[in-house]
């Protein structure tokens, strides 16, 4: 019986989030758990690019 | 039990939306769109308005009649023309990010190619991975959210609540990436139809001057 209930267990889906023991979130992509990080960007969403005023 | 989920500082405090320099150009090159429209305007005002009442007394028999008013209807045509031309780069225009591989954007499709990291920012390597990347750190908040709603621990909460915070700002960041990128597209598109207008009031001013051209050779004639 456990194994059939084990076997009923819903496998993660892609996407789902959990919090490690460590204090790291990690999210399932499909095959594996990896861990969630932070991106750093330079806030105004324009990167180094510009368009200027012909001087 | 469910527990309160902190809300986001994004609703409160926003990421600063500045005019960027794409909507700064975009509305450089409408004026200059606007005073070529109001130029032209202005010449076939006073082609209309000027030249029928010059030549009066001056047109005699059906053929400089005849070449007359084909001159003055060429220019007029040439006049029409420049304004059609133009009056493209003030129309509104539908972006999404698929207009990315549109005509007129090649320049802008191998700007990004060379540096996506400068268009892209960390959310991936094209515009399909950027909005993907959208999607994705939105629906991680959420699942974050759902998460904390029912945790008790206060250390895990206190964990969690961090990583709500950093699946906000990566949402955020990737909405400020895809919203600056929709703006330099359309700001691409705005640059490409000025210049094909400009090549067509170059030939429309040709026939402008043709026209006038006719007009006055009627008028001399007699």
């Amino acid at each position: 019986m456990n194994g059939n209930d084990e076997s009923t267990v819903p496998p993660p889906e892609v996407g789902s989030v959990r919090l490690a023991d460590d204090g790291t979130l990690e999210q399932f992509d499909g095959t594996a758990w990896t861990p969630y990080e932070e991106l750093v960007d330079d806030g105004e969403g324009q990167g180094a690019w510009d368009f200027r005023r012909p001087t | 039990m469910t527990l309160p989920v902190p809300t986001d500082p994004q609703e409160t405090a926003p990421l600063p939306v500045t005019v960027s320099s794409a909507q700064t150009a975009v509305a450089d090159m409408r004026a200059t769109a606007r005073w070529t429209v109001a130029a032209t305007a202005a010449v076939g005002g006073v082609l209309l308005g000027g030249l029928p009442f010059a030549a009066i007394g001056k047109l005699h028999g059906g053929g400089d009649l005849a070449l007359a008013v084909g001159g003055l209807a060429v220019a007029m045509a040439g006049v029409f023309w420049v304004i059609w031309a133009t009056g493209e780069v003030l129309t509104p225009r539908f972006v999404t990010l698929t207009s990315l591989d549109g005509p007129g954007l090649a320049g802008l499709r191998a700007a990004v190619q060379r540096e996506p990291e400068a268009f892209f920012g960390p959310f991936g390597a094209s515009a399909a991975e950027l909005d993907r990347s959208c999607r994705h750190h939105t629906q991680t908040a959420a699942r974050i959210a759902r998460l904390l709603v029912t945790e008790t621990d206060d250390v895990r909460r206190a964990r969690l609540t961090h990583w709500l915070g950093v699946a906000r700002s990566n949402a955020a960041h990737a909405r400020a990436r895809r919203r600056a990128l929709l703006e330099l597209v359309h700001a691409w598109q705005v640059r490409a139809t000025l210049r094909r207008a400009r090549i067509h009031t170059l030939l429309a001013s040709l026939l402008v001057v043709a026209g006038a051209v006719l007009f006055l050779l009627a008028t001399d004639g007699g």
